[in-house]
């Protein structure tokens, strides 16, 4: 019995200094880590050089937009003024904040990022983000220069936390090529009706589908503005959703959709829109302003051509932006945060901007900037950019309610269910609409 | 108690005879003698606290808690679980999941023991079919989903222009809500036979041939022989892989979040856990889909311990 208590006694006792070894560990590599960052500092005093992180998102043109202008900052501007900026590629927005989230904690975050607009209220309200008002009134910024449409999702509680970077809304493209076929005019419909038109006399003289869409939250916020409601009401604690808005949009396409005039696609088949582009099998289809670039090349490829207008009004005009702001995190010295706002408003100034929506067709964000002769050179050259400069006149923000994200969830899969598998609308609206409203006030 | 009485007595002497003698280096050794194992075992011990035993406690601490792993941890106690049990989507996401563990599980293994029974010879053409029926298992899950989906799409499919041919009414595989997890059970099955085959096979040929020549002797018909004979002498096996199979079931994600993301009456647990986790900010809440998920594999592991172990025949 004795031994048996002894050699309990002495595993336990091994165990113990064991798990002591791992926690020495980790106190020393921290202790490391910090003596590390001490020496970096040290180090950055002496050659006077601030080393700051950038993360953002995406690949190809948004990629080496990023690139470029990061390498030119750091060669100009940040020569100067003594800072290096990295850039590095995290994926999608999803995955930027989900990084963002987990580095913050580790006490590992960049002090820079873009942040998709609906999620800054998520990160400022937890302390993460920086108010950059201080900075902004330090560095004489014109705030009244950036396009005001783009500006409500960069506030939260009436402080800054971020400046408008990549931005775009939702709008109408048309295969022209398609339409001239069907014997319509390319300038293309005004009105819900006029769309109505369009879809079934393309879909009558051509065989192709008039419109083809996915289930999209994006799309179906700009398909409630014009109908002169919103997805969300003012105060974001209840949703819209179950409105005869609403339920003239998911019937207006149900019965396009029963005549095979509209290719309604569920929310996981972004990729058939494509296919349905590409191999012209749709006259018209909505689609992010940020991807003008793409789709006029995709036209060229295919030899057809490609028009943009605003999507149709039924009551009013009314578009949601989108795209991302850039942030300052919290997490650094204030000589980091302070390189980090040199660097966001480098980024943000009105000759980084016309330089950003050239190379990739994301909207100029400064009034400054879609005015230049720069800009002005390339609507002349490209008619179709100026369409989605225009629309912007008429947009709002997106809702910022943490709750939101599952919310959009919620809402797509009930488009799905109605569209997609001819659910009742009115039972499943009425549901969605307790649903998200119990999501809006957790 | 005889085991008892004589491990006390043997204990006694042992340590009367360590009080005798009493140096030191005679200590050291015992105790270096006794610490050994432990020393050994420590690395993959420590790997195991570290990535396993922690993770869980945390999950289960977590699970108490409102946290979007920004804000401070707020204590609600049992909120979580009493608000996933009142929300008729989570019990849908169990009974999905539920679902593709069956489907897939059973579809499998009977599938595996037929090809099995066909293929357990071992000729030359066997042996090639058993490598070509193991190929997918060697693929990304990742990139069979891929072609899958592409194989399966309602418009441009492969499998649509078959039915097509054949005059068949076509099905929508991915977007129909009473069809699409059977789908993915499909690719998950496509994906998982092979392997399953190969470890019957080699549970065949584990079994004495003389028990064939006896049943052979007394005249069984074919089906008694497999009933009586083979069923019971590779239960083992069967009763490994089906217990793994099913909690393969029950965690499944890659499949579900590259075809569908869950959509159209396909969101399991895991991916459901994974959207409120990372894409909602709700750790929380993903924590006690975490814990409800550990505890229902831990009881079915249990009983199929407890139960179905009893009927398995080890040799």
């Amino acid at each position: 019995m004795n031994i048996q208590f002894k050699k309990t006694i002495s595993a336990l006792l091994i165990m113990t200094t064991m798990l002591l070894g791992i926690t020495g560990c980790g106190a020393s590599s921290d202790a490391s880590s910090e003596v590390s960052a001490n020496t970096n500092t040290t180090a950055s005093k002496d050659n006077a050089v601030t080393e700051i992180t950038y993360w953002y998102a995406w690949t190809d043109k948004i990629q080496q937009n990023n690139i470029d202008l990061t390498d030119e900052f750091n060669q100009t501007v940040g020569k100067e003024k003594g800072i290096h900026v990295t850039a590095e590629y995290q994926g999608t927005y999803d995955d930027v904040h989900q990084k963002l989230q987990a580095a913050y904690i580790a006490g590992e975050a960049p002090n820079v990022a873009v942040m998709e607009i609906a999620s800054i209220k998520t990160f400022a309200m937890n302390g993460v983000l920086e108010p950059l008002d201080p900075y902004i009134k330090a560095s004489n910024v014109d705030m009244s220069d950036f396009q005001q449409g783009l500006m409500q999702n960069s506030y939260y509680d009436d402080v800054c936390y971020g400046l408008p970077y990549l931005r775009s809304t939702p709008i109408m493209y048309m295969n022209t090529t398609l339409l001239k076929e069907a014997g319509l005019d390319t300038s293309g419909p005004k009105t819900w009706d006029e769309l109505a038109e369009y879809a079934k006399t393309v879909h009558d003289k051509t065989g192709k589908y008039g419109i083809s869409q996915y289930s999209y939250i994006w799309t179906f916020e700009a398909f409630m503005l014009e109908h002169g409601s919103s997805i969300l009401d003012d105060t974001e604690t209840a949703t819209n959703i179950n409105s005869d808005a609403a339920k003239e949009i998911i019937n207006f396409y149900k019965a396009l959709k029963a005549d095979g005039v509209s290719h309604q696609l569920s929310s996981g088949e972004s990729d058939k829109l494509k296919a349905d582009v590409m191999n012209q099998d749709t006259a018209i289809w909505f689609s992010s302003t940020g991807n003008l670039t793409n789709n006029l090349q995709i036209a060229k490829d295919n030899e057809f051509e490609i028009e943009m207008a605003f999507i149709p009004m039924a009551k009013s005009y009314g578009v949601p932006t989108g795209g991302c702001n850039l942030i300052v995190t919290n997490s650094g010295t204030e000589k980091e945060k302070q390189a980090a706002w040199e660097y966001v408003n480098w980024m943000t100034s009105t000759e980084q901007t016309i330089k950003a929506s050239k190379n990739t067709g994301y909207l100029p964000t400064r009034t400054s900037a879609k005015d230049s002769d720069a800009m002005n050179a390339l609507y002349k050259e490209i008619p179709q950019y100026k369409v989605a400069l225009d629309q912007l006149e008429y947009s709002t923000g997106r809702p910022m309610n943490p709750g939101y994200a599952e919310a959009s969830k919620m809402i797509v899969d009930a488009l799905d269910a109605v569209w997609i598998n001819d659910a009742n609308v009115d039972t499943t609206l009425e549901n969605l609409e307790k649903q998200v409203n119990a999501v809006l006030n957790e | 108690m005889a085991n008892n009485y004589v491990s006390d007595r043997r204990s006694q002497s042992i340590e009367s005879r360590a009080l005798k003698v009493n140096t030191r280096g005679e200590t050291l050794k015992i105790i270096g003698k006794k610490a050994l194992p432990y020393g050994l075992v420590a690395p993959s011990l420590v790997v195991f606290i570290v990535f396993m035993i922690y993770p869980m406690i945390y999950m289960i601490y977590l699970s108490f808690h409102k946290w979007n792993m920004l804000s401070d941890k707020t204590f609600i106690g049992f909120s979580n679980y009493t608000k996933l049990f009142s929300d008729p989507s989570f019990l849908e996401v169990v009974m999905t999941t539920v679902k593709f563990m069956v489907g897939t599980v059973s579809v499998s293994v009977i599938l595996a023991l037929i090809l099995a029974l066909y293929l357990k010879e071992n000729t030359a053409i066997n042996k090639f079919l058993q490598s070509v029926i193991f190929a997918p298992y060697i693929v990304s899950l990742v990139s069979i989903s891929f072609i899958f989906m592409w194989m399966m799409d309602s418009d441009l499919g492969l499998f649509n222009y078959a039915l097509n041919l054949l005059h068949l009414p076509t099905v929508r595989w991915l977007e129909n809500p009473n069809v699409a997890i059977y789908s993915l059970v499909l690719v998950n099955v496509w994906k998982g036979v092979g392997y399953y085959t190969l470890i019957f096979i080699s549970a065949f040929q584990s079994i004495p041939p003389y028990l064939y020549e006896a049943a052979k002797l007394d005249n069984a018909s074919k089906t008694k022989t497999f009933f009586k004979i083979t069923l019971p002498m590779i239960s083992p096996t069967l009763f490994f892989i089906t217990l793994t199979g099913i909690i393969g079931g029950l965690k499944v994600f890659e499949t579900i979040n590259i075809m569908t993301a869950g959509a159209n009456g396909t969101n399991t647990l895991v991916y459901n856990l994974y959207q409120y986790g990372f894409q909602f900010h709700k750790i929380g809440y993903a924590s006690a889909m975490g814990v409800i998920l550990m505890v229902i594999i831990g009881i079915l592991t249990l009983f199929y311990f407890n139960t179905l172990s009893k009927r398995v025949h080890y040799r």
